[in-house]
């Protein structure tokens, strides 16, 4: 961002402030004294924005705002402990403790963790919002630096942050989507112990217990601080990027799924590491990673196709391929996928066979369609 | 009032393969006049008097949009059609592509010029692989005939993710990273594509605009209502007679999209917008439908009076848990508190104390949510909480019935 010599006035908390332009909420707020909570944020680096702890009132706006990343804007109003935000703030923590599996009720280290700290700070009591399934994993203690007990990761990604900007190197990301996002490493494969070597710079800044040192270790582990690309360098990286998806469908028209050594190549064609071709092309659901089916059935399950009799006709698609959705025939000619919409609502209930759309499906169609592949 | 065909006009008159037959029907006529006769800033001032809003849902102004990233003096900027629609219910774009690829390529051409954009991409859903060969065919028609000298225009296709429609999510996916939704602002004329000012419009919202630049910004916001101006595609599925795309002037009813054009008889409700859309009953259709009301995407599902409300929301969660990018806590979390509660409405074994947390929820995910999906997530929930309450309230009876039944037993 550029430094602007602008000041902008505005009120935070009836407090009158004034910083330079571009300056957040947060550190506006910080700056005047007054406290806005915070997990996933890191101190001088860029906002992540996803942990929703720092959310406060702006006059005028529909929703909270994250103060983490919104500038304070000329004569902005903002309101830090407003009902509102304070019953929004710690419905946001609720939902952050329900959703994970770690006990810490026994722990000895709860005390350390920022999530238990807010969670005492704003009385969180009994369960409101109980998530029945939670995140669960077993911990991952093969890695002489790091030990992952991912059930207590909440998702901030300040390991993230920090694995790729202070320690240089990039071995973490943010693998699958949705609930069941997971940081992951390589092919979501346990930490290479190689380049965690004297490292552990992600432990630092975990908020929970999801990361800690093994006991049995003792070496000191520093980090360096990574210098920033240069110009050229990033402009270079862009253009690889950039040519991630495309060069992960060319494999796939190849092979019909990704494999590890898949993404490798992609990896190394389009110069990213292998954690985060993994982490990208897991988001997507048309980049399948596992079955090698010839032919890929995805029916849409969707509400409009749900009223014109979507259960029945996948009903007759599991009779007739005699698999489950997910699964692949032993023959491997077809895959069945229950998708999300594809487009075709006004021929409801409808499929697509590899590109090819099926409409006004019923159960008697199935078998005399198939039989065309 | 019958269909009004603007942005449909050329919809199975012209030959999507063949760009002669676009020419033979005035096509190209507004880019040249664009290009020979009015300026970068006449050009942004026409769409900017017409009114034309956003039509992907938010309704934003096109004008505004373009005169921001216009304006900008960065020597990179990029023009971005959205072709990504998976908003439940909404198939018009793939009837668009099918059918009039050159009129979208042609809003295209005519948006690069008034932005100043050097590269323009299409983001095509993945769902519709098969449309890529159409219109890549009708670029390299389109470039032949030296229409697209200002602009280096492509075609990138998505790979199934319905949070890619939203916009930021979008450039992220076209820049080659995870799909996520990014805070705001900055906003993408501003900051964009590679952080440079990008303009992103909807595929409705392009085919407006060599209207606009033939017929004049008068005769375009003559049309609609005050702050909806021109026409809309609905795109009606569900339980209609004759499912569809129609065109309708902005403002027209409920109504008579629903019951005169798409034939539905007893009408128990309607879901505007997808899964994230209002549900509304049966008895309010005499509504109009614009942003000022009711509009989003433009898709309207219809349900008949055998359906059942809370599995449809129920369905609409699963939609929405499924697609949630899982970036920011309400969302990703939020959704899965949300769906195991209707799962536990739908299976009996709902506690009334479930509506009021049902409630709280909706609230944290509304205000708190990093973007469009997670924000607007609940509204199908508070809707069929405000105008189906009686089902809910009778779904909780049973449950505690049962409960109790089997306590005693």
């Amino acid at each position: 961002m550029m430094f602007s010599l602008k000041r902008v006035h505005a009120a935070i908390d009836g407090k009158k402030v004034k910083v330079r332009a571009g300056t957040t909420i947060l550190e506006a707020a910080r700056q005047a004294g007054i406290e806005i909570p915070t997990l996933c944020h890191i101190q001088d680096h860029g906002p992540t924005g996803v942990c929703r702890v720092c959310i406060v009132e702006v006059e005028g706006a529909r929703t909270l705002v994250g103060s983490c990343h919104t500038p304070l804007a000329e004569g902005m109003v903002v309101r830090t402990n407003t009902p509102k935000v304070l019953s929004v703030r710690k419905a946001v923590v609720e939902l952050m403790l329900t959703a994970h599996t770690g006990t810490c009720v026994n722990d000895p280290n709860a005390d350390n963790c920022g999530l238990h700290n807010l969670a005492s700070d704003y009385e969180v009591g009994a369960p409101r919002f109980n998530v029945i399934t939670p995140r669960f994993y077993p911990i991952e203690d093969m890695n002489p630096y790091v030990r992952r007990d991912l059930s207590k990761c909440i998702l901030c990604r300040r390991c993230i942050t920090a694995c790729r900007e202070i320690a240089g190197k990039n071995v973490l990301t943010i693998g699958y989507r949705g609930f069941d996002s997971k940081v992951t490493a390589g092919y979501d494969e346990a930490l290479t112990t190689d380049e965690c070597r004297a490292c552990g710079i992600c432990i630092e800044y975990c908020p929970t217990g999801a990361l800690s040192r093994p006991h049995e270790f003792t070496g000191i582990m520093t980090a360096r601080p990574t210098k920033g690309l240069s110009r050229k360098d990033q402009t270079a990286a862009r253009t690889g990027r950039a040519l991630l998806l495309p060069g992960l469908k060319r494999e796939l028209a190849r092979s019909s799924h990704l494999s590890r050594e898949a993404m490798l190549r992609v990896a190394g064609e389009v110069d990213l590491p292998l954690c985060d071709v993994f982490g990208v092309s897991s988001f997507y659901a048309y980049l399948p990673r596992r079955d090698k089916a010839v032919n890929r059935i995805r029916i849409c399950k969707c509400v409009p196709c749900d009223l014109k009799g979507a259960p029945p006709v996948i009903g007759s698609l599991k009779r007739v391929l005699g698999i489950a959705p997910g699964e692949t025939t032993p023959d491997g000619k077809f895959s069945l996928e229950v998708v999300s919409c594809i487009g075709a609502c006004d021929q409801a209930p409808a499929m697509l066979i590899n590109d090819d759309l099926f409409g006004h499906l019923s159960p008697e169609k199935i078998a005399d369609i198939l039989k065309t592949y | 009032m019958p269909e009004k065909r603007i942005v449909l006009s050329k919809c199975g008159i012209v030959d999507p393969g063949d760009i002669s037959s676009y020419l033979r029907q005035g096509g190209f006529k507004a880019f040249l006049k664009a290009r020979d006769e009015l300026t970068q800033e006449g050009i942004v001032d026409e769409i900017k008097r017409s009114g034309l809003t956003g039509r992907g849902g938010a309704g934003f102004s096109c004008g505004l949009k373009w005169e921001l990233a216009g304006k900008s003096r960065s020597k990179e900027k990029y023009l971005i059609c959205n072709a990504d629609e998976g908003e439940v219910g909404t198939f018009k774009d793939r009837y668009i592509l099918m059918h009039d690829p050159f009129g979208l390529i042609e809003g295209m051409c005519i948006a690069g010029l008034a932005v100043g954009a050097g590269v323009g991409y299409i983001y095509l859903r993945a769902e519709y692989h098969s449309l890529l060969e159409l219109l890549s065919n009708a670029i390299e028609q389109v470039r032949r005939k030296g229409y697209l000298k200002h602009m280096d225009l492509r075609v990138f296709e998505g790979a199934g993710a319905y949070i890619c429609g939203e916009e930021s999510a979008l450039m992220n996916s076209l820049e080659g990273l995870r799909g996520e939704s990014r805070y705001k602002p900055p906003f993408p004329p501003t900051q964009g594509l590679w952080e440079k000012p990008t303009v992103i419009n909807n595929v409705e919202t392009l085919m407006n605009i060599p209207h606009i630049i033939t017929n004049g910004a008068d005769w375009f916001s003559a049309m609609g209502s005050p702050r909806s101006k021109g026409t809309k595609v609905f795109c009606v599925s569900g339980d209609v007679a004759r499912p569809g795309v129609y065109e309708l002037l902005m403002g027209s009813s409920m109504r008579e999209l629903v019951m005169d054009l798409a034939g539905a008889q007893d009408v128990k409700a309607v879901q505007i917008g997808g899964a994230t859309g209002s549900i509304l009953p049966g008895g309010r259709l005499d509504i109009s439908l614009s942003h000022e009301t009711y509009l989003g995407s433009g898709a309207v599902v219809v349900f008949n009076g055998s359906r059942d409300i809370i599995d449809i929301v129920y369905k609409d969660m699963l939609f929405l848990h499924e697609e949630s990018c899982g970036k920011c806590t309400p969302c990703r979390d939020g959704m899965e508190a949300m769906v195991e509660i209707y799962g536990r409405l739908i299976n009996g074994q709902a506690d009334p104390e479930d509506i009021r947390i049902l409630e709280d929820l909706a609230q944290t995910m509304s205000l708190a949510s990093l973007c469009g999906l997670g924000q607007a997530a609940p509204v199908p929930v508070l809707d069929s909480l405000k105008y189906f309450h009686d089902e809910y309230d009778a779904i909780i009876r049973q449950s505690v019935y049962v409960r109790g039944r089997a306590s005693v037993l």
